[in-house]
């Protein structure tokens, strides 16, 4: 069995409101491999970004985990009080927030940015050491070191995300998560972005876990896919596999509506609309939506399991 | 296609227009040119779905702002149906409003959250005097509501909180469609709308082109889906217009090299076609964006020539159909 680098179990984060519990994960479960580059993806609402908070314990109230486990090689990052957490943020799991680009302090220099990030969670390290340090990390996402003496408004977008990545990788942690790294830059950008986060990944052998929305960048991007729908998981395969031959009808028609520059096709979306999350159907949650759905799809939760060798799906179809 | 009897036609006419920002007494060195030296027409008897497809920065959302008269253009002029938009009387921008619809980005900014929805088709049949009797009135809504797909029972009385984000679109969609407008401008009309639900919209942009002949400017930054639905399509950089033609022929066979690299990067979703390469932009091109003499896309350009560094490249035909590219390699072509 190959190591994990990150195992989350039956996981349930909830929003209180006045109405109830919002469900915006519920109960997912997610292995990712040392050294391996595992996607998320879904549409508004599916739960990814709650995934992505939750496993750097950054959920706030209304917002509150409600069961599970989330093991960090081996350790269970819910069992540590907020000292033990802090320890672990940014030197084991590091984030790389969803607009992070524009998270960077408009009147505080790259360098003193960075050497906060260090500062706050590593070693108490020299800052002479450090310096020299976080001009290595600009170095490798490809930025020059006079960046380390420039303010965010300097840099072009694709340069404060690179500044980012660079942020979260400076105590070479084994697991980074990536938060939509590339949302709001344009296509030339995005891909020279994607490049650099594969590169820093690969040479540090970390685990990246990339959350997305674009089917098509996460082709480009990862071995494993997971799709969320609805606060749940449904399907997670190898990349290759999910994209010739995806097994869950979500993914199906997810894969379907993504437009091509290759060929002209009509284009394809999902009839309906994803459901409230205050008050979510019985049985499977994507029955209302799904064109195969049957008697028993609309009163039975179907069980995420290994159907194929390498495949996991939540799915009547494939029982 | 012979000039003068096309002249009637002429629905909006974008003549060598340039907005510049930033001029004022602090010196040249601090002027953007935002859109230089673009042209465009559209024919009322020809409905066409025309993109307007670049980068942040490219200019197409200046473009857009233009067209809606929410500022004026520093040179060259915009006509519809013959008259200039920035020198209409009260009555012709009122009808000139009338027959040109804007739809934006965000469906969420665009509605008061204190109002009904009902409130934005009110307000639009009120202001251009649609309806003079309220049976005529709701008729005319469900109508244009219907043609979005929408059903008027389950929307209208409902607050904008309680509609998701593709429903919201269609509303505003219908929302122009209910002026019955000759030309729609929209600009990033599904950005902001999930894959699933995007479809739909784009399905009703189609649909308003074919069965109503309402022609659209689709600005947008996605160029899947403009090869999916426009007819023509613009490539803007920096304010220049780098390629035009019909959309299939310029992304099927982009001839300027930024249209190489701009096509070459959309992600494809399929594992197996991964990225040609990795391509490096060095910082210092990146801060250091564009020539100011020459071809904006000088120092990106692999093909870059001495020539690429005197002065802008003008539109040289390179194809069928009026497939024009503003590059140097193709002089000799014409």
């Amino acid at each position: 069995m190959t190591e994990l680098a990150l195992k989350v179990e039956d996981l349930k984060v909830w929003y209180w409101t006045d109405r109830g519990p919002v469900k915006a994960v519920d109960g997912i479960d997610l292995e990712v491999k040392k050294g391996e580059r595992f996607g998320i993806v879904g549409e508004s609402g599916c739960g990814k970004s709650t995934t992505a908070m939750t496993l750097l314990r950054l959920i706030k109230p209304p917002g509150s985990v409600e069961q599970g486990r989330i093991l960090l090689d081996g350790d269970n990052l819910l069992d540590l009080n907020d000292e033990q957490m802090r320890s672990v943020r940014w030197s084991r799991i590091s984030l790389i927030p969803q607009g992070s680009m524009n998270s960077l302090n408009p009147v505080v220099k790259i360098g003193s940015q960075i050497t906060d990030a260090v500062t706050a969670h590593g070693d108490s390290v020299a800052r002479a050491e450090a310096k020299a340090k976080i001009i290595e990390m600009l170095g490798m996402v490809g930025l020059p070191a006079r960046v380390y003496n420039m303010y965010p408004h300097e840099l072009s977008g694709g340069m404060k995300q690179r500044v980012c990545i660079a942020m979260a990788i400076i105590l070479q942690p084994q697991v980074i998560i990536a938060d939509e790294p590339t949302s709001a830059l344009d296509v030339v950008v995005q891909r020279v972005v994607t490049q650099t986060l594969i590169k820093v990944q690969e040479r540090l052998g970390a685990a990246l876990v990339i959350i997305g929305h674009d089917m098509g960048l996460l082709a480009q991007l990862v071995d494993r896919l997971a799709v969320m729908y609805a606060g749940k998981v449904a399907e997670v395969s190898p990349a290759e596999d999910i994209y010739k031959d995806p097994l869950h009808p979500y993914t199906q028609l997810l894969i379907g509506s993504v437009p091509s520059v290759k060929e002209k096709k009509p284009l394809e979306g999902i009839p309906g609309l994803p459901p409230t999350l205050l008050a979510p159907p019985p049985g499977c949650i994507f029955h209302p939506r799904c064109p195969h759905a049957t008697e028993r799809c609309r009163a039975e939760v179907p069980q995420y399991r290994e159907v194929r060798p390498g495949r996991m799906v939540a799915c009547h179809l494939y029982e | 296609m012979s000039e003068p009897t096309r002249m009637s036609n002429r629905l909006l006419e974008v003549k060598n227009v340039r907005k510049v920002f930033g001029r004022g007494g602090i010196g040249r060195q601090h002027e953007t040119i935002a859109l230089d030296d673009f042209s465009l027409t559209l024919y009322d008897d020809e409905p066409k779905i025309t993109a307007i497809a670049g980068e942040s920065g490219s200019g197409k959302t200046t473009l857009a702002r233009l067209i809606l008269d929410f500022i004026k253009p520093t040179s060259g002029e915009i006509l519809w149906r013959g008259r200039n938009i920035h020198k209409m009387s009260k009555k012709e921008l009122m009808s000139y409003r009338h027959e040109c619809q804007a739809v934006f980005q965000d469906p969420y900014a665009a509605f008061n959250p204190f109002y009904r929805v009902d409130h934005l088709f009110h307000m639009a049949v009120t202001e251009f005097k649609l309806a003079r009797r309220k049976a005529d009135e709701a008729r005319i809504i469900g109508d244009a509501l219907e043609v979005v797909g929408l059903r008027p029972g389950e929307i209208l009385g409902k607050y904008p909180h309680q509609l998701s984000g593709g429903q919201r679109q269609r509303l505003i969609v219908a929302r122009a469609f209910l002026l019955k407008p000759r030309l729609i401008v929209a600009d990033e009309p599904v950005s902001m709308i999930d894959a699933s639900l995007r479809a739909m919209i784009l399905d009703i942009m189609l649909k308003l082109k074919d069965d109503f002949g309402i022609s659209f400017l689709y600005i947008t930054h996605d160029l899947s889906t403009a090869y999916q639905i426009s007819d023509r399509i613009f490539i803007l950089y920096e304010g220049t217009v780098s390629e035009t033609g019909d959309a299939t022929r310029v992304i099927g066979n982009p001839q300027h090299p930024y249209t190489q690299l701009l096509i070459g990067s959309v992600p494809n979703p399929d594992p197996a076609l991964k990225w040609s390469e990795d391509i490096e932009v060095s910082a210092e091109e990146e801060l250091g964006k564009g020539d100011k003499a020459g071809c904006k896309f000088y120092s990106r350009c692999p093909h870059a020539m001495e020539e690429c560094h005197q002065s802008p490249p003008r539109l040289y035909e390179v194809g069928e159909d009026g497939h024009y590219a503003s590059c140097f390699l193709y002089k000799g072509s014409g």
